[in-house]
């Protein structure tokens, strides 16, 4: 029953593992955490891979005033 | 003349006209009448009529019930009518849900948890297993009961139709929500687990062991979270011990090793007793002096400087070791260990940061590093709940002395998605602060609930012993739906049903006061909750509960205000101040209610796991589509901001904060970051502290945190593994794995919770600015 130890043979007969695992990804959800291996199905894994994304770090980088402000300050 | 009348269930038994008669008689009862003989007299006129008019010969119950309203209507009893059929549709009501119950659970015995959302309700029980489906059974059973038998009318109507939620409504008649577990008094003397008593605890390995057992059997008692507010302070006493026995062990080696002695483990324990002050961890407390003295009686100065930085060296050594694996063990134990038939994993909380001694900053630092370890094969633990409590002068600034701690822990954080970070400095916290009285800072418990302030006892104003009782939720989205722009409506709307909460709240507080000290053999019959000990186990419980909260939650301001204004409180100022007079109106109405009656009414930012789906889903049936108001599957946590809405994360901050200060019953913010944190723990940092200078009392950062079973690559995965190269469901060869190092034997026993995917699809991360 362990799929992570499930070795399966490709064309070349090297001995390959993973084969049907998918990953997990750990999310918070209302205050715990969830592993979604399984839970998700691939639309929603899709969907959030089209999540927008933000350019976070350069937007701290680029406003090292503000930064500075609170860090380090009592 | 009618021999035979046909049950609902098709079972035809005799026909029993004195039961009609009894029928009729108990309608008119209900509205005055005394009259047996009439109501006889009626019932032979109902017997005639379907005599004459049934189309069978065996008329349904159905039919002959329509032929006593009948009859009843047209003879003139038009009250004993009216009765009668409140009496039928009650019946019919109680019918229909012994039938749903009876549907629920032909669906909990042949659906897995995949296809029934009933199993997968509460994430953290595995609805699959054999007493997981039992204690859904019960559940629902219990809920229907509490319903049909224990809610007054109007209140059951009110959650029936999602007006409010009574959260752990199953638990309704059992127990409270959960408590706040001062460990060192627990263990002070041993304690009893029901299977048996354990002594006081030795090592540090037996505290944390310890530890564990506590949240396991005081979970048992619950139906919420179990939390310890000091963990640090818990654990630190344990470390001293073991460093005591390492200091004597390592000792006894040296002196054998030195050649003083055959066998030194007497030896060296008659000199560590005889030492003027015991040995810790930062502080050798005379103890190497004298010991040094004694030694000179019988060897040089060289051999006894040697044994003496032999005992030095492994005694620190080993109770670092000693100190780390207890702390893997208990981060091991609290995301496997079972309670509740076994069905069910215990909600742990650990709050810890402000213990600035040696040994608690061990504790602290070994925890931190075994959960940026991960458990077995490097997942991430999904239990406990890691707070970190984030205190000027104690670890917020460089110079503070666990500012290395709060470093680490956001460095854990960025890795694992805990610790969360609470802030004992925002003035709703602050104000209870006693230095050098752990019991005074402030704590959460679980996903957000707060207990500290206490109107009960002004005198005890602590975390330790204490929680909530139970808590119910307000739809805010209905109210503003109904009132249709009508703010004065609105208001009017939003008192009438905290009104209704604080009525059932009451009337649950009074069940719950009715329990003996023997219902919770592990809460009150070890004296876990507040002066529970001072009880014997036939006490009622209800004075000792006045120690705990009595909470209103509430759903989806930002829907509420969308319906109300157009806005919500991330898009308009003037939305924001609508949002704030409106959880203002109800902490001041629960502080009133505080004031009134000497007990801790609060107010609670509503987690809603389950909960908000169920709303909006009724809101929707009622009200049809509404753009940024019942468009989602989901009504928004709380105060937040939409998880959807784009919006800088320092802005979010701002808007929340206030929040903060009137959810005294617990709230929490979250911050989602996008791409790995651990890549710069500055912009972590920097919204940590943007929290703390806003006012936020707990605060949590989201990021992505995906794993590869296969290689074992924490971090971001997108389509392809960035260690192995394999994609989703794709195998890769043993070979290359080899060369990566990452081949080993694996082991697919990983846990998962089952929450709202619908919220967490919508996520947004949030720009620093
Ligand atoms: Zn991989």
């Amino acid at each position: 029953m362990n799929q992570l130890n499930h070795i399966t043979y490709n064309e070349n007969g090297e001995a390959m593992v993973g084969e049907g695992v998918g990953f997990e990804r750990i999310r918070r959800i209302t205050g715990y955490l969830v592993g979604t291996l399984d839970r998700f199905n691939n639309a929603k894994r899709a969907e959030e891979r089209d999540r927008v994304k933000h350019d976070v770090y350069h937007s701290v980088a680029g406003n090292a005033d503000a930064h500075d402000d609170i860090r380090h300050s009592a | 003349m009618i021999q035979q009348i046909e049950k609902r269930d098709g079972r035809c038994v005799f026909f029993d006209v004195t039961k009609i008669a009894n029928a009729i008689y108990k309608a008119a009862e209900a509205s005055g009448g005394h009259d047996y003989q009439m109501s006889m007299r009626l019932a032979l006129d109902v017997a005639d009529y379907v005599d004459a008019n049934c189309p069978t010969s065996t008329p349904t119950v159905e039919y002959v019930q329509d032929a006593v309203e009948k009859i009843l209507v047209e003879s003139g009893h038009a009250r004993t009518a009216k009765a009668y059929i409140l009496y039928r549709n009650e019946r019919s009501r109680q019918r229909e849900m012994n039938t749903r119950l009876m549907k629920i659970y032909e669906d909990l015995t042949f659906q897995s948890a995949i296809e029934n959302d009933i199993k997968r309700e509460n994430a953290n029980i595995d609805g699959d297993t054999a007493m997981g489906t039992m204690l859904k059974y019960g559940s629902e059973g219990a809920k229907q009961f509490n319903e049909m038998f224990l809610l007054e009318p109007h209140i059951a109507k009110a959650h029936r139709e999602g007006d409010i939620h009574i959260h752990d409504f199953d638990f309704y008649t059992l127990t409270t929500t959960c408590t706040q577990i001062d460990l060192l008094k627990l263990f002070d003397g041993g304690f009893s687990t029901g299977h048996g008593f354990l002594r006081e605890p030795n090592d540090i390995m037996s505290y944390s062991a310890l530890a564990c057992i506590a949240i396991q059997s005081n979970q048992n008692d619950q139906h919420g979270g179990q939390s310890v507010p000091n963990f640090d302070y818990s654990m630190a006493p344990g470390v001293r011990k073991t460093y005591w026995h390492k200091y004597r062990d390592n000792l006894a080696k040296a002196l054998e090793v030195f050649g003083l002695e055959e066998e030194g483990l007497e030896a060296a324990k008659a000199l560590v007793e005889a030492c003027p002050g015991k040995p810790v961890l930062g502080d050798d407390n005379g103890a190497s002096e004298y010991i040094r003295s004694r030694l000179l009686e019988r060897t040089d100065e060289k051999t006894a400087d040697s044994i003496l930085a032999f005992t030095l060296k492994y005694a620190r050594r080993e109770t670092e070791r000693a100190t780390y694996q207890a702390m893997e063990a208990l981060v091991h134990n609290l995301n496997t260990m079972h309670s509740r038939a076994g069905a069910q994993i215990p909600f742990s909380s650990l709050n810890y940061g402000t213990d600035t001694s040696p040994e608690a900053r061990l504790v602290m630092k070994s925890l931190l590093l075994a959960t940026e370890a991960g458990l077995g094969n490097g997942e991430t633990s999904i239990f406990p709940i890691h707070i970190f409590k984030v205190k000027e002068g104690v670890n917020y600034n460089p110079e503070d002395p666990n500012y290395d701690l709060f470093r680490l822990a956001m460095r854990v954080s960025a890795k694992r998605l805990f610790p969360n970070f609470s802030f004992l400095d925002a003035p709703f916290n602050a104000q209870y602060y006693k230095p050098g009285r752990p019991e005074t800072e402030a704590a959460y418990m679980g996903c957000r609930t707060r207990v500290i302030g206490n109107v009960y006892d002004p005198t005890r104003e602590i975390v330790n012993g204490r929680g909530n009782l139970s808590f119910t939720s307000i739809n805010l989205p209905r109210i503003a739906l109904k009132a249709e722009g009508d703010m004065e409506a609105f208001f009017a709307e939003l008192d009438s049903k905290i009104e209704l909460v604080i009525e059932q709240l009451k009337a649950r507080f009074r069940i719950q006061s009715q329990k003996r000290v023997r219902n919770y053999p592990f809460l009150m019959g070890q004296g876990v909750w507040i002066d529970s000990d001072k009880l014997s186990p036939d006490d009622k419980v209800g004075e000792v509960l006045k120690h705990g909260s009595l909470t209103v939650g509430f759903i989806g301001l930002a829907e509420c205000l969308k319906a109300l204004v157009g806005k919500h409180h991330g898009e308009s100022e003037q939305a924001q101040r609508i949002g704030l007079t409106i959880i203002t109106r109800m902490r001041e109405r629960m502080n009133r209610e505080s004031r009134e009656t000497g007990m801790n009414f609060t107010v609670i930012a509503t987690p809603a796991e389950g909960l908000s789906g169920r709303f909006v889903r009724l809101d929707r049936e009622r009200y049809g589509v509404i753009p940024g108001v019942t468009d989602r599957d989901y009504y928004t946590n709380s105060f937040h901001v939409p998880v959807y809405y784009p919006i800088s994360a320092f802005k979010k901050i701002q808007i929340e904060a206030p929040y903060h200060e009137l959810t005294n019953g617990g709230h929490i913010s979250y911050i989602e970051l996008d791409g790995d944190p651990t890549q710069n723990l500055d912009a972590f940092e920097a919204v940590v502290r943007y929290m703390k200078e806003c006012g936020i009392g707990y605060g949590s950062i989201n990021h992505p945190v995906d794993r590869d079973p296969i290689c074992g690559y924490t971090g971001i995965i997108g389509d392809v593994c960035p260690r192995c190269g394999r994609r989703e469901g794709e195998a890769v060869s043993i070979e290359k794995l080899r060369q990566l190092g990452v081949y080993k034997n694996h082991n697919s026993d990983t846990i998962g919770y089952h929450g709202d995917p619908n919220e967490e699809r919508d996520r947004r991360p949030n720009p620093l600015r």
